[in-house]
């Protein structure tokens, strides 16, 4: 994973970290969700 | 107040968006979630020609069904890989693309070319002894942390309860490159969140 993360940031997308959990969407969508806001434009 | 489109992992559907979708709602934003062909409540709906293009063309389409929305595309697992396909065809309907705990397309090579060829090979053998012959069977949980995809620390139980709904999906669209460019537009504004448990082989 860190030569695929580190390839898409060379590319120029910005990595940010999730939250803790394995499938954030299901175990923590409230945490997931407020990450997500920030990355609206 | 955003529009976010969400798209599913494989073998899942958009019931795997039920909570975040609900939250998101709550906060007002617009959420669409759908389910892919051939995956999931739509299983019956796909057949061998079913592939990656079939994915991203629905996707295009609902982004491109009203011209005054842009979307917050959020794409998990495979879905990353329909996100980036799609986002090439219509990328002035998407203003943000979040890779969440994705793969990310690279251009010309499709998913099973940055797989272990240990685990293509299994979902292709999987794939053939299938009932339908096209829908690869899900990766059982043990298999995925024995090759490495699930990292140390990570509760099997809970991961196997909250996926025991995981169902076949379209193996051709495993099989078919994506030609995507790999810088997003600059209309775009693209983010990766990345789980530390994924791990995949690059060429």
């Amino acid at each position: 994973m860190t030569a695929v993360v580190a390839r898409v940031r060379e590319s120029g997308i910005p990595v940010h970290s999730l939250p803790t959990g394995h499938f954030p969407m299901l175990t923590m969508p409230v945490e997931l969700a407020d990450l997500l806001e920030t990355l609206i434009p | 107040m955003a529009n976010f489109l969400l798209i599913h992992g494989a073998g899942t559907g958009s019931w795997l968006w039920d909570a975040e979708a609900a939250v998101l709602h709550e906060r007002g934003h617009t959420v669409l979630a759908p389910t892919l062909t051939g995956v999931g409540d739509r299983a019956d709906e796909g057949d061998p020609d079913t592939n990656l293009s079939t994915h991203v063309g629905e996707v295009v389409e609902q982004l491109d069904a009203d011209p005054s929305r842009r979307w917050v595309l959020v794409g998990f697992s495979y879905g990353g890989w329909v996100a980036g396909g799609a986002i090439d065809r219509v990328p002035d309907r998407v203003a943000a693309l979040i890779y969440l705990d994705a793969f990310v397309p690279v251009p010309g090579r499709s998913m099973f070319d940055l797989m272990p060829a240990q685990l293509r090979d299994m979902l292709e053998a999987g794939t053939r002894i299938s009932d339908s012959g096209w829908q690869m069977p899900p990766v059982p949980l043990e298999r995925l942390g024995s090759l490495g995809a699930i990292g140390r620390g990570v509760n099997l139980d809970q991961v196997r309860e909250l996926l025991a709904r995981r169902a076949g999906h379209p193996i051709g669209t495993y099989r078919e490159p994506v030609g995507v460019p790999t810088r997003a537009p600059e209309t775009c504004r693209a983010s990766m969140l990345p789980a530390p448990t994924i791990q995949l082989r690059t060429r």
